[in-house]
C-alpha cells in the first residue's frame, strides 16, 4: 500500500454545478482552451414535470490499478507514493496509449502547439487605460499573458507538442501543502480532498458517513475519485 | 424515458492508418519470416528461391511498419527510452524493444540468403533465433489492442486469436504473391514443369493456408457472438463500430479477406491441379492479393472501429 493515499471525495449533493473547479484547473495548470483536465459530465433525464438533472464533475482517478500506467511503454506514466498518477514529459514518446486504456477520457493530447492561436491583441481594449496582451507578455515575461510560473515547479509549464498531459492534483499545491486548485475554488465545499489512508481525514470520515460510488466499476481500475450523495 | 448526456472529450481516433498498415504490415512480415525459417528448416534449402523471396520480405515489411507508427508518434526519436524503461505489461513497450531488434536480425537473415547456397549452418541458427523473436513481435501486435479494457471492442480474447491467424495468412499471401510477380518477371511462368513443381511445392503452403482462413473466419464468428451477446458496452462497442466501418469491415475485411479467397481455393481444389495450372497459378495469385486487401482493411475497420465515441455509461 502507498504511504498516502491522496484522494478526492465529491459530494454530488453539495456540489451546484457552477464548474468554478473546472476554471480554476485551467488558470492554475496553464491547460489549454481545448482541454479539460477538470471536466464534468452533464446528464439530464425524463420530460417535465418528472425530470432529473446531475452534474458530476470528473477528473483523472488517479486509479489504483490505472491502465494508462500498464499501457505506457516508457514508463512515462507512473505511481508516485503519494498514490497519483504522474506524467513524466520527458519520458512521454507521444504514443497515446494512455489515452486510449483510460476508461474515463481525461487524458489529453498536444497534437498541436499548445495554445494555439496565441493572444495576440495588438490594441488595447481601452487605450491608455488597459494594456494589450503583448504588454502582459512584455511585462511578465511569461510565454502566456494567463501564465502561472507554479505550474512549471513540478512538471513543464505548459506542455509541449507530442506529449499527454493530464490532472496531477495540483502536485505542485500538494508539495507546499495546499490543496488543489479546484478544491479551494469550490464555493459549496463538494470537494473533499486527503489522504485515504488517514482515518482523521476528511474523504475518509466522508467516506464513513456515506457510501461511495465510482465512474465505471466494471473496469476494476480502482479510482480515488469517490463520489457521495448521488441524487 | 428521454436521457441526454453531454460528456466533451478529446475526440479521437487516436490512433488512425498509419497504426492499421504498421499492424498490417509488421504482421505480414512476421509471417513471411517465419514461413521462410520454417521452410528452410524442414526442406534444408530445398525451395531457395520462394525462401529468398519470404526473407527479404521480412524486413521490408517490418521496417515499413515500425516507421509508419513512429510517424504517429508525438516524440518517435524518443523510443529508444523503452530499452531504458522497464515495463513488461505494456505491449508497446515489447515492440519498442523488440520490434527493431527483429528488424536488425531479419535484415541480416535476408542478406544470409544471397548467393545459390542452398545450406548454411549459420543462416538456419540465425532462423532458429529470429522464430521465437518473431514470435514474440507477433504477439506485440496480437495483444496491442486486445489489453486495452477501456475498448469493449479490442478487449476479447478473440482479437488476439485473429490478429495472430492473421499474421500467418497475410505472411503466406505476401510472400506468394510476390514470388508469383518474381516468376512472372523472370518468365518461369510460361514453364509448364516449372509451374507444376511450384504448384507440387506449395501445396502444403496452400493447404495450411486454407485451414487458416477457415479458423480465421471461425474466430470472427465467435468475436461478433461474445459482442453481440455481451454486456450492453460491448454491444454498444459493436453498433458504434458497425455504424462507421460496418461496410469496410464486412465487404472487404470478411467477404473479399476471407470468404472469397476460402471459395476461390476450394474451387480451385474441387477442379483438380493437373488439367488447370494456368487457373491454380490465377488462383493463388488472386486469392493471395483478396487475403492481402482484406488483412489490412480489416485491420483498419477494427482500429478505427473501436475508437468510436461510446455512450457515458453512468453505473453508480
Amino acid at each position: 500500500m502507498a504511504k498516502k493515499q491522496y484522494s478526492m471525495v465529491i459530494d454530488l449533493h453539495a456540489c451546484v454545478g457552477c464548474t468554478a473547479c473546472d476554471i480554476a484547473c485551467k488558470r492554475e495548470n496553464n491547460v489549454p482552451a481545448e482541454f479539460a483536465w477538470s471536466n464534468h459530465i452533464i446528464q439530464t433525464e425524463g420530460t417535465f414535470p418528472d425530470v432529473k438533472y446531475r452534474h458530476i464533475p470528473t477528473m483523472c482517478n488517479h486509479c489504483t490499478d490505472a491502465p494508462c500506467v500498464a499501457n505506457c511503454p516508457t514508463t512515462a506514466m507512473h505511481k508516485t507514493e503519494d498514490g497519483l498518477t504522474m506524467l513524466d514529459a520527458e519520458k512521454c514518446i507521444g504514443c497515446r496509449a494512455c489515452q486510449l486504456a483510460c476508461p474515463y477520457g481525461v487524458i489529453y493530447f498536444n497534437e498541436h502547439e499548445p495554445h494555439q492561436p496565441l493572444p495576440t491583441d495588438k490594441e488595447a481594449v481601452i487605450p491608455g487605460c488597459t494594456a494589450t496582451i503583448e504588454e502582459v507578455r512584455e511585462k511578465t515575461g511569461t510565454p502566456l499573458p494567463y501564465y502561472n510560473p507554479a505550474r512549471a515547479e513540478t512538471i513543464p509549464g505548459i506542455r509541449p507538442k507530442g506529449v499527454a498531459e493530464k490532472c496531477t492534483l495540483c502536485d505542485h499545491r500538494l508539495a507546499k501543502g495546499d490543496v488543489p486548485a479546484c478544491v479551494e475554488a469550490c464555493p459549496a465545499g463538494a470537494r473533499i480532498f486527503g489522504d485515504l489512508n488517514d482515518p482523521q481525514s476528511a474523504p475518509r470520515k466522508a467516506l464513513n458517513k456515506h457510501a461511495p460510488s465510482v465512474l465505471r466499476p466494471e473496469k476494476g481500475t480502482q479510482p480515488n475519485v469517490l463520489y457521495i450523495r448521488d441524487f | 424515458m428521454n436521457t441526454e448526456i453531454i460528456y466533451e472529450i478529446q475526440s479521437g481516433p487516436y490512433w488512425d492508418w498509419r497504426v492499421a498498415l504498421d499492424l498490417f504490415l509488421g504482421g505480414a512480415g512476421i509471417g513471411a519470416l517465419l514461413f521462410a525459417v520454417l521452410l528452410d528448416e524442414r526442406f534444408k534449402g530445398k525451395y531457395q528461391r520462394i525462401c529468398r523471396t519470404a526473407a527479404w520480405l521480412a524486413p521490408l515489411l517490418v521496417g515499413a511498419g515500425l516507421l509508419l507508427v513512429m510517424l504517429k508518434m508525438g516524440r518517435p526519436f524518443h523510443l529508444f527510452l523503452a530499452y531504458t524503461n522497464f515495463n513488461p505489461t505494456s505491449p508497446l513497450w515489447w515492440g519498442g524493444v523488440f520490434q527493431p531488434l527483429l528488424l536488425v536480425g531479419a535484415f541480416v537473415y535476408a542478406l544470409m540468403w544471397r548467393g545459390d547456397q542452398a545450406q548454411d549452418s549459420a543462416r538456419t541458427w540465425l532462423g532458429r533465433l529470429l522464430a521465437p523473436l518473431a514470435v514474440i513481435v507477433g504477439a506485440y501486435h496480437g495483444m496491442l489492442l486486445s489489453v486495452i479494457v477501456a475498448r469493449p471492442l479490442w478487449n476479447t480474447g478473440p482479437t488476439v486469436v485473429a490478429a495472430m491467424l492473421g499474421f500467418v495468412s497475410t505472411g503466406i499471401a505476401v510472400v506468394m504473391l510476390v514470388h508469383l510477380i518474381r516468376m512472372k518477371m523472370a518468365g518461369r511462368l510460361a514453364d509448364e514443369a516449372h509451374v507444376a513443381q511450384f504448384l507440387d511445392n506449395m501445396r502444403v503452403v496452400r493447404n495450411t493456408l486454407f485451414v487458416v482462413l477457415l479458423l480465421q473466419l471461425g474466430t470472427f464468428f465467435l468475436w461478433w457472438l461474445s459482442l453481440n451477446f455481451g454486456a450492453l458496452q460491448d454491444q454498444q462497442a459493436l453498433a458504434a463500430a458497425n455504424e462507421i466501418c460496418g461496410p469496410m469491415f464486412w465487404w472487404l475485411g470478411i467477404v473479399v479477406g476471407l470468404v472469397l479467397p476460402i471459395a476461390l481455393g476450394a474451387f480451385a481444389v474441387w477442379r483438380g491441379e493437373a488439367s488447370y495450372r494456368r487457373l491454380q497459378i490465377g488462383v493463388i495469385g488472386l486469392t493471395s492479393f483478396m487475403i492481402l486487401l482484406g488483412g489490412f482493411f480489416f485491420r483498419l475497420a477494427v482500429l478505427v472501429g473501436g475508437q468510436q465515441d461510446l455512450p457515458v455509461n453512468i453505473t453508480f
